[in-house]
C-alpha cells in the first residue's frame, strides 16, 4: 500500500460534463447501469434533475410548519401567564387577557421560529452542513463544478461500485473526465487537525481571553461613567457637617432666641404676650399634660406619676410660685431648675407661655378665693 | 496512477460554458482587484461622517439626550424620524427579494442580493436610534421580556414592546434570508480565493458547500419557505411601526391609514434608496450588462405606483380631517399645511407626489440622470414626511400654552449625518467583500443552462439514495 492509500480512502468517483443535457443523459445512464447511491453537482439550481433522479420535493415545508405553531403556542401561552397571572397591569380597566393585542409578537415569534428551524433544518439537518471535510472539496474539478461544470457523483458505498473499474463504468460518450474521490481517514482528520498544538492554543487562548474579558467587563464595567448610575459624586455622608451654614446671627422665624439665659429674675419682666382663650387653654392643657403632669401631678400638687423612680417634685401651689410672675415661671420652664431638665427645645416659645396661662388656672383652681364663690 | 481519467477538452467545448465563468467573473471583479483612487475616497467620506456621528452618539450618552432639540412637547423628533426612516429603506430590499421572488419576476434576480443587504444595513442603522433615544442604551435589554429579579414583565399591550420583537425578528430573518442566498456563492468565493485568508474566511462562511443536487433541493425550498415568511413580515413590521403612532391619541397620529400608509411609503423610500445606489454601483463597476435599463424601469414603475399610493394617503388625511368634522383633525392639518412648519410639508408634497410623475414617461423611466435625480428628492421627500408626521403633529398640544417649537440642535444634525455615514461605509465594504449579485441566480436564469427537454424515466429503475460524501 501507498503511503496515499495509508491515508486516504476511496469514498466515491465524480464524472464531469459540460452541459446539463448531458447530465441529465448521464443520471439515466448510470441509473440503468445499476448505481443507487447517486446525486449530481451543479454550479446552480437545475430544475428536473429530482425527477430524474426520482427524488419527490424536500420536507422542509414540515419543520417550519411545526416550528412555527410550537411558536405560537408558547408565545399566546407566555403572553397570557405574564399579563394576566404573574404580572397583571390594569390599564385602563381593559382586559388582562387580551387576545387582539396579543397577535403582534404571537406573530413575530411565528416567523422567527419557522425561519430558524427551515435555515437549521436545511443546513444541518437536510444537507448536514458543515461539512469542511467532504471529498467533493478536495477534487480537482471543485473550483469548475462551482462555476460552468456538471457532474454525476457515485458513492463508494453503492453495491454496484468497483474502485478498480467504476471508470469505465461512468465513462460514456460526453463524460469529459472521472474522478475517484479520496477523503481523509477520519481518525487521522482527527488526529491531525484537532489535537495538533496550534488548534489547541487557539481554543485555549480563546477561552483564557473571553473569561478575562467577561470578567473584566463585569466588574469594572459598572464602575464607569455614565453606566454607574451616579454612584461616584460629591454628597455628603451621615451626620456630617452641611455645606449650607446659615450667615451667622441668623434666626429662623419663631425662635427668636432667649435673652436671659442664666438670669431667672431677669427674666421675671417678660409679659405672656397671648391671649386667655378656651382654645389657648386647651392648648396648655394638653402640653403640661404632656411635659408637667408625670412629675407635676395633674393638679400640679407635686404628686406625679413617676414618683417611684424619681425624687418628688415640688407643688406648683407653693406661695413662691403662686407670686412668681409669669416671666420668672418661664425662666423655669425654660432653663430648667435643679432637678428639672431645660424644655426649650422640646416645647415651642407659645406652648411655654400657654402651660403657663394653664398653671395659672391650676393654681386658681386649688387656692380659690371667697369672691371666686359669688 | 493518476485518480482521474480526462479526454481531450477541445472536443467538448460548450456553448455557455465561457458564459457562465464571464458571469462569475464579472460580478467577482470588484472583490479580487485592489480598490481604486475613488473607492477609498468614498470610504473615507463616509467612514468620516459615520465617525462624526459615532462621537455625538458618545457626547449624547455620556451627557443625556439633553443635548438634541427635543423639548416639550416634541419629545420625539430627529431619534424616531430617523428610525423611522431608516426601517423603511429596508423595505424594498425584503419587497425584492421576497415577494418579487413569490411573484416569480425574474427581473429582481440582478438586484435581489443587493437589496438584501441594503435591508440588513438599514435595519442595523435605524436600530441604533431606538437604542440611543432611550437615553441610557446599556439597559436596552429591559425592553425584552426576561426573568428578572425585580420581578416586573414587559407590557404585551403595548405597541412599543410589538415593535421590538418586530425589528429585531425582522433583522433576523433578513439576515437568514440573505445569508442563505449567499451561500452557494460563498462557495464560489472560496473557489475563487486568491489568498490562504480569503480562502479560510469564505470556506468557513460557505459551510463546505458543494453543490450536490441534494444540497439545492433544500435549499431551493428553504428559500422559498424563508420568502413566504418575510412577506407577510415585512407588512408586519412597518404596521407596528405606524402602531407607535396609530394607538396614540394625538391628531395627526390617530388614523385607520397610518399602517397601509406607512407600508407603501417603506416600499416607495426603499426603491428610491436602492436606486440611488445601484445606478452609482452599476457604472463604476461595470455591471450594465446584468443590471440593465430594463431593471431600472421596472423598478421606477413601482417608485412610481407606491408613490400615488403615498399621496393617496396625504390625500386621504385631509378628507378624514374634514369628513370627520373633528376640532382637532382639522386644527391639525390646517397647522400642518399653513403652520409653522409648512415648509416641511410642501418639501415633502413635491418629492413625494409630484416629482415621480415623470415616471409615467417612458423616456424619463429609462433616462439615468431624471431617475436619479427623482430617486434623490424620493428620499428627501420620504425622510421629511416622516418629520411632517411626528414634529408636526407633537408640536401643538391639546393646550395653547403646551405649544412649543422643534429646532434641531447641531448634535441631532450631526448623528443624522452620521446614521448615512454608517449605512454607506457598510455598502462600500459590502460591494468589496461579497458578491453583490446572485452568480448561481444569473447563472440559473441563462439561456442553456437548464436542462432543455424532458426524459423519460423508465420504470423498475432502483430508487436512488442519498449521497453522503
Amino acid at each position: 500500500m501507498t503511503e496515499r492509500e495509508e491515508r486516504f480512502e476511496i469514498v466515491g468517483a465524480i464524472a464531469i460534463y459540460g452541459s446539463p443535457d448531458d447530465l441529465a443523459d448521464g443520471i439515466l445512464r448510470a441509473r440503468k447501469e445499476g448505481f443507487t447511491r447517486l446525486d449530481t453537482i451543479s454550479p446552480y439550481p437545475l430544475h428536473g434533475v429530482d425527477r430524474l433522479l426520482g427524488k419527490g420535493p424536500s420536507r422542509l415545508g414540515y419543520v417550519a410548519a411545526v416550528a412555527g405553531l410550537t411558536a405560537t403556542v408558547i408565545a399566546k401561552t407566555a403572553q397570557w401567564w405574564v399579563s394576566a397571572v404573574d404580572y397583571p397591569l390594569n390599564i385602563g380597566g381593559n382586559p388582562l387577557f387580551a387576545l387582539p393585542a396579543f397577535v403582534p409578537v404571537t406573530f413575530e415569534l411565528m416567523v422567527l421560529f419557522a425561519s430558524l428551524a427551515t435555515v437549521i433544518g436545511m443546513l444541518a439537518v437536510f444537507n448536514r452542513l458543515p461539512r469542511y471535510g467532504s471529498a467533493l472539496l478536495r477534487s480537482r474539478y471543485i473550483r469548475d463544478l462551482t462555476c460552468n461544470r456538471y457532474a454525476l457523483v457515485v458513492e463508494a458505498s453503492d453495491r454496484r461500485f468497483r474502485a478498480e473499474t467504476v471508470r469505465e463504468d461512468l465513462w460514456d460518450p460526453n463524460v469529459q473526465a472521472v474522478e475517484l474521490l479520496r477523503r481523509k481517514k477520519p481518525s487521522l482528520y482527527y488526529k491531525e487537525r484537532v489535537l495538533s498544538v496550534p488548534f489547541l492554543v487557539l481554543v485555549i487562548g480563546v477561552a483564557i481571553f473571553s473569561s478575562t474579558a467577561t470578567r473584566l467587563v463585569f466588574r469594572y464595567g459598572g464602575e464607569i461613567s455614565p453606566f454607574s448610575f451616579m454612584k461616584y459624586q460629591p454628597r455628603l455622608g451621615a451626620q456630617q457637617t452641611p455645606v449650607a451654614v446659615p450667615v451667622e446671627g441668623t434666626v429662623a422665624r419663631g425662635y427668636l432666641p432667649y435673652p436671659y439665659k442664666g438670669q431667672p429674675e431677669e427674666a421675671a419682666s417678660l409679659v405672656n404676650p397671648l391671649p386667655i382663650t378656651a382654645s389657648n387653654l386647651a392648648r396648655g392643657r394638653d402640653r403640661f399634660t404632656v411635659f408637667c403632669q408625670p412629675c407635676h401631678g395633674r393638679l400640679g400638687d407635686g404628686r406625679g406619676t413617676l414618683t417611684e423612680a424619681f425624687p418628688k417634685a415640688p407643688t406648683l401651689h407653693s406661695r413662691k410660685v403662686r407670686e412668681w410672675s409669669d416671666g420668672r415661671i418661664y425662666a423655669t420652664l425654660t432653663e430648667g431648675q435643679n432637678l428639672m431638665p431645660r424644655h426649650e427645645s422640646q416645647v415651642s416659645r407659645d406652648d411655654r407661655w400657654l402651660i403657663i396661662h394653664y398653671l395659672r388656672v391650676l393654681q386658681r383652681s386649688q387656692n380659690a378665693m371667697e369672691q371666686d364663690l359669688q | 496512477m493518476s485518480d482521474v481519467t480526462t479526454r481531450d477538452e477541445e472536443q467538448f467545448r460548450h456553448f455557455d460554458q465561457a458564459t457562465l465563468a464571464q458571469v462569475d467573473d464579472d460580478i467577482a471583479a470588484p472583490m479580487s482587484r485592489i480598490p481604486g483612487r475613488r473607492w477609498w475616497i468614498a470610504l473615507a467620506f463616509t467612514s468620516g461622517l459615520m465617525l462624526i456621528g459615532m462621537a455625538l452618539i458618545a457626547y449624547t450618552i455620556s451627557t443625556g439626550i439633553g443635548v438634541w432639540g427635543n423639548n416639550s412637547p416634541v419629545f420625539w423628533a430627529f431619534d424616531i424620524v430617523n428610525f423611522v426612516f431608516w426601517i423603511g429603506i429596508g423595505h424594498a430590499g425584503t419587497l425584492i427579494s421576497a415577494i418579487l421572488f413569490l411573484f416569480r419576476q425574474s427581473w429582481r434576480t440582478p438586484i435581489a442580493r443587493f437589496a438584501e443587504a441594503m435591508t440588513i444595513f438599514a435595519v442595523m442603522t435605524a436600530a441604533i436610534f431606538p437604542l440611543i433615544h432611550m437615553g441610557r442604551p446599556w439597559l436596552a435589554f429591559w425592553v425584552f421580556p426576561y426573568p428578572n429579579d425585580m420581578r416586573l414583565w414587559v407590557n404585551f399591550r403595548s405597541p412599543l414592546v410589538w415593535d421590538v420583537f418586530a425589528i429585531s425578528t425582522y433583522f433576523t430573518v433578513s439576515l437568514l434570508f440573505w445569508y442563505v442566498g449567499l451561500i452557494p456563492d460563498l462557495a464560489v468565493m472560496r473557489e475563487r480565493a486568491a489568498t490562504r485568508i480569503h480562502r479560510l474566511v469564505y470556506s468557513i462562511l460557505s459551510w463546505g458547500w458543494t453543490g450536490l443536487n441534494r444540497h439545492w433541493r433544500h435549499y431551493e425550498r428553504a428559500y422559498l419557505i424563508l420568502a413566504g415568511l418575510s412577506t407577510p413580515l415585512v407588512v408586519s413590521v412597518h404596521t407596528i411601526v405606524s402602531f407607535d403612532f396609530a394607538t396614540s391619541v394625538i391628531p395627526g397620529w390617530h388614523t385607520t391609514i397610518l399602517p397601509p400608509y406607512f407600508v407603501a411609503g417603506a416600499v416607495f423610500s426603499g426603491f428610491a434608496m436602492v436606486l440611488t445606489v445601484l445606478i452609482v454601483l452599476r457604472q463604476a463597476f461595470h455591471l450594465e450588462h446584468i443590471i440593465s435599463i430594463d431593471h431600472l424601469d421596472h423598478m421606477n414603475k413601482v417608485v412610481l405606483a407606491t408613490g400615488l399610493m403615498v399621496g393617496y394617503a396625504y390625500g386621504i388625511e385631509i378628507f378624514t380631517a374634514w369628513y370627520s368634522q373633528e376640532t382637532a383633525e382639522i386644527a391639525m392639518i390646517a397647522n400642518r399645511v399653513t403652520g409653522p412648519y409648512w415648509w416641511a410639508f410642501v418639501l415633502m408634497f413635491f418629492c413625494n407626489v409630484v416629482a415621480p410623475q415623470v415616471h409615467w414617461s417612458r423616456q424619463a423611466r429609462r433616462s439615468i440622470p431624471k431617475m436619479f435625480a427623482v430617486a434623490i428628492l424620493v428620499n428627501i421627500g420620504m425622510w421629511f414626511e416622516r418629520f411632517v408626521i411626528i414634529v408636526t403633529s407633537l408640536h401643538r398640544d391639546f393646550l395653547p400654552a403646551s405649544w412649543g417649537m422643534f429646532i434641531p440642535t447641531l448634535v441631532d444634525l450631526g448623528i443624522l449625518a452620521g446614521s448615512f455615514g454608517l449605512f454607506f461605509t457598510l455598502v462600500l465594504l459590502f460591494v468589496r467583500t461579497l458578491p453583490v449579485i446572485s452568480m448561481t441566480e444569473v447563472k440559473a436564469g441563462l439561456p442553456g443552462a437548464q436542462i432543455s427537454r424532458s426524459r423519460t424515466v423508465p420504470i423498475g429503475l432502483a430508487p436512488v439514495q442519498e449521497v453522503d460524501v
